[in-house]
């Protein structure tokens, strides 16, 4: 299959752009080169290109809570585990718990080497961070996988599973086809489905992950978004609007565009001020 | 009037701790019938007060820690009032009045150590000794002017709102154990309450500590009776919580109705605690 994907990033407003909290993971299992996957670095993010012969394409987008402490490490640690996954595991909410048990086991790896390097660059973890990380991090993950029908050209089936309130939206014909796993704006709240780097209940999980499968086509637009894009876009269909025409202006967007865009939607109550990810993909 | 504006470094909290210091609070605290260990000596209001508050300083550091820092969502004023009213905290920070977060936790004025239960990893809990920083230390000496405690924080509110007009109001939390010694305190808690930025006026809640074996009242609503005429001026003086304060109270068990006041009666320590958290809850930080 091919695919023309499109990945926007954005930080909260007055903060920097080191203070992104989200993490985005685009790309192909099993491809090798820079198609195997993509990581932009935190920061301002407008990333467009295409993805061209790969049997499959996956994109994770995960959410740090704000009140964790090291809420980035946790959210990219976990879209680089779902990038990398048996595709199996991303099918049932028992893959999905195991997903998220394997990124639990590499955490207490990464904490030691991040408390390592703060001691070697004379930082060391001072008293007001050690109970944050003894507390670990919390993140929502949302994943979808893209495969090419075997025979017939550009079609194929997708699914997504996720915990939390990233969300995925099917657009055809001009219409929102699907939305998932929360399907209206008034739905989001300020306590989600969070994976947490303590490792959690696989049954837990199993009962609280959503799961959603499809078929794609050509002319068929996939959005992934954390909470705050993905509300503002659920908010715009309620009012008869298109968010995927109003997202137009962003396909060629620079940095400093979409920052305008984002500010413009923020000030006028919009969009929540909030890390803002979206990841468009158009398969064919 | 919505105390729905965001906490943010753009747009930080204001929150003013007044602190009784009169010689009463020498006294030990009260428990709620049945609470109490026999034998066991209780603690002195006042080192209940400077514990608790030391505990939220705390609290709200842990809280506001991100990579390498803390953010400066909150500036913070504790003011005591017993022999004079003047600012509370100790160290580097005396004399200070509204001081950022990030100062607070560079300059604790000493650290003590603690035992704490922590988990074992086993389902048991062991002993382990913290170092847990100090900012405020107990005193008790003099009467409980708690007009001229409300005037001061007034003036801080004031300026305040003046520089940070569109933002969350400022939080007064008065923490007392008896009646105000200078006069009727009603007057110059309506007048604090006066100041209002975009999102709200100034929100005043009111604690009393008590020496009693009484069963605290908390966050009473409008048609809740109260004991005496003292605990009904404090309710008077105090604000409503705002929905987001009430909604966290909410789900921390406490029974909280609409109209409910920032308002704690006979407050034991496990009261004052949570009065501390309750009214802090500001909205969302971003």
């Amino acid at each position: 299959m091919r695919a023309q994907v499109t990945i926007l990033a954005l930080h909260k407003g007055g903060g920097a752009p080191h203070e992104y909290e989200d993490a985005v993971w685009v790309g192909s299992r099993t491809a090798e080169g820079p198609e195997r996957g993509l990581l932009p670095p935190p920061g301002p993010a407008c990333r467009s290109g295409g993805v061209g012969r790969v049997a499959s394409l996956r994109a994770a987008v995960a959410d740090g809570a704000s009140s964790s402490l090291l809420a980035r490490r946790w959210a990219q640690l976990l879209v680089r585990e779902a990038g990398g996954a048996p595709t199996g595991l991303l099918r049932t909410g028992q893959g999905f718990a195991e997903v998220l048990t394997r990124a639990a086991d590499r955490w207490p790896d990464l904490m030691k080497d991040y408390v390592r390097n703060r001691e070697l660059r004379g930082k060391p973890i001072t008293w007001f961070e050690r109970p944050g990380l003894e507390a670990g991090a919390h993140a929502t993950l949302l994943v979808a996988h893209f495969a090419a029908h075997r025979w017939a050209p550009a079609r194929g089936t997708w699914s997504a599973v996720a915990l939390g309130d990233a969300c995925l939206f099917q657009v055809r014909h001009d219409r929102l086809h699907v939305a998932f796993p929360l399907t209206a704006s008034g739905e989001f709240g300020n306590t989600p489905p969070l994976a947490a780097s303590g490792g959690q209940d696989p049954e837990a999980v199993r009962a609280r992950a959503g799961l959603v499968s499809g078929h794609w086509r050509r002319g068929d637009r996939f959005y992934l978004a954390s909470d705050a894009m993905a509300a503002w876009f659920l908010r715009q269909v309620e009012v008869g609007r298109k968010p995927w025409d109003l997202l137009r202006a962003l396909d060629y967007a620079g940095p400093r565009d979409l920052a305008a865009w984002v500010e413009r939607r923020r000030g006028a109550g919009e969009l929540r001020n909030d890390d803002v990810t979206l990841v468009r993909i158009a398969p064919r | 009037m919505t105390y729905s504006a965001e906490i943010s470094r753009a747009h930080p909290g204001c929150l003013i701790f007044l602190v009784d210091q009169s010689s009463s609070m020498d006294d030990p605290i009260g428990t709620a019938p049945g609470d109490d260990t026999p034998g066991k000596a209780l603690p002195r209001k006042a080192d209940v007060v400077a514990d608790s508050l030391n505990r939220l300083l705390f609290e709200l550091s842990v809280r506001c820690a991100k990579e390498e820092g803390v953010r400066d969502y909150f500036h913070i004023a504790v003011v005591g009032y017993g022999e004079l009213v003047q600012p509370a905290l100790s160290g580097a920070l005396a004399g200070r009045e509204l001081v950022p977060l990030s100062e607070i936790v560079t300059y604790p004025a000493r650290f003590e150590a603690r035992v704490k239960k922590v988990p074992d990893g086993a389902g048991g809990v062991v002993d382990r000794t913290m170092e847990l920083p100090v900012w405020v230390e107990p005193v008790a000496s003099g009467g409980t002017p708690m007009c001229q405690a409300l005037g001061y924080a007034g003036k801080l509110v004031q300026g305040w709102v003046d520089t940070h007009g569109d933002g969350f109001p400022p939080i007064v939390l008065n923490l007392t154990d008896g009646e105000s010694t200078d006069g009727n305190p009603s007057e110059a808690a309506t007048r604090l309450r006066f100041h209002v930025t975009g999102d709200g006026e100034a929100l005043l809640f009111n604690l009393h500590i008590s020496a009693n074996r009484t069963a605290p009242i908390t966050f009473p609503g409008p048609n809740d009776a109260l004991p005496d005429k003292y605990a009904h001026l404090l309710s008077t003086m105090s604000s409503e919580l705002p929905p987001g304060m009430r909604a966290y109270a909410t789900e921390q068990g406490q029974d909280v109705t609409d109209g409910a006041r920032g308002f704690v009666f006979n407050a034991d320590m496990s009261a004052v605690v949570q009065f501390l958290d309750i009214g802090t809850r500001a909205a969302d930080i971003r």
